[in-house]
């Protein structure tokens, strides 16, 4: 019986931890000790994040290319 | 067979109990852990930090806008010092608009945008000017500090200090507009004007990160004399021949400028000039 009890229970942390994991690749808070929290940023919230602020920047984004587009112009002349 | 029934449904039990009572403890954990975590670490999975560091390129774009502005003056000035040494082939002049803005500058800005050109506009304070203003900083124009008023005859020069309040004058105006603030200044009339007030003037700009620039030439319309003695193309060609670097002066509120400008840039491209804005980093300005 012991035997059972004690396979039972590796197998019950074994399928916890697969949820975790499937929890973390969601991006979702996991609490994995009492003192360390680690927050997972999943890839599509990152990339929703990198275009507004792209439509947010827009401006400022092209002035800073058209700068850059000059400075290039710059060094190829003194090179 | 009844007695081993009995153990598999235990073993079962007890199995979707462990299982159960993790997984709650984790949602639990989850939704409420702001009450009892101590440390928050934000881990960032190693496949994606390329798309961190471009969220934090965007985040700081403005930063890099500086950065950018500054390696290109910089390397501006580079190009300044290979010519002056001989290491380089290239001519650059600098195109100086004065005393603007007035309403022939639209005309200015639009013939510098279409030959792909910036230049420096010295400017006065004008208030109602201000569209302008941001039309030269959003094209990448440099904006020069030609004191607020202007007023040579009417006390500019009656001290150093009066100088100065201008200068500071017009680039609070600038800054408020733009969020630029100026770094160059031309004295009204040109540095000899201040006279004996010019040295103590140039040591209180110099404290205040400024540099000044007169022009090595010019198109002749900042005076109907000159004018009357030959065209401003022909004060163009006369006075703006075989020097390297140059600072060329016009006036942004006079036609004959206007009527000239754009043959004025085809003629010195294809001299082989290089056509930039000054900043207080050239080799120009002191």
């Amino acid at each position: 019986m012991k035997k059972y009890i004690f396979a039972a229970l590796l197998l019950g942390i074994v399928i916890a931890h697969f949820v975790l994991l499937n929890f973390q690749a969601r991006g979702i808070t996991v609490n994995v000790s009492n003192e360390v929290l680690v927050n997972i940023k999943p890839q599509e919230d990152l990339e929703k994040e990198i275009e507004q602020i792209k439509e947010e920047k827009k401006d400022k984004i092209e002035e800073y290319e058209r700068i850059r587009e000059w400075n290039k112009e710059i060094r190829d002349y003194i090179q | 067979m009844e007695q081993r029934n009995k153990r598999l449904y235990s073993i079962g039990f007890i199995f979707f109990s462990i299982c159960l009572t993790i997984l709650l403890i984790n949602i639990i954990c989850s939704i409420t852990h702001d009450k009892f975590i101590y440390k928050t670490t934000t881990y960032i999975n190693p496949d994606l930090t390329y798309l961190e560091e471009e969220l934090d390129f965007y985040k700081n774009i403005d930063d890099k806008i500086v950065e950018e502005k500054e390696n290109y003056f910089n390397n501006i000035r580079r190009l300044e010092d290979r010519i002056n040494s001989g290491q380089s082939d290239k001519k650059i002049a600098y195109l100086t608009f004065d005393d603007g803005p007035y309403k022939l500058t639209y005309t200015v800005l639009d013939i510098l945008k279409n030959n792909n050109v910036r230049a420096t506009f010295f400017v006065r304070g004008i208030p109602s000017a201000s569209d302008r203003y941001k039309m030269m900083a959003e094209a990448g124009h440099t904006i020069g500090n030609h004191t607020y008023y202007h007023n040579i005859f009417k006390g500019l020069y009656s001290s150093s200090n009066e100088f100065i309040s201008q200068v500071d004058k017009l680039d609070s105006l600038i800054y408020e507009t733009t969020g630029l603030h100026t770094t160059v200044v031309r004295f009204p009339g040109g540095s000899p004007s201040a006279g004996s007030k010019k040295n103590d003037i140039v040591n209180k700009l110099h404290d205040k990160g400024y540099g000044y620039v007169d022009w090595t030439c010019h198109v002749g319309d900042g005076s109907d004399s000159l004018l009357k003695q030959r065209s401003e193309w022909n004060w163009y060609k006369s006075t703006c021949s075989g020097q390297k670097i140059m600072v060329i002066l016009m006036h942004d509120y006079h036609y004959g400028t206007v009527e000239i400008l754009d043959d004025m840039i085809k003629d010195l491209k294809s001299q082989g000039y290089i056509l930039l804005p000054l900043s207080n980093k050239s080799l120009m300005v002191n």
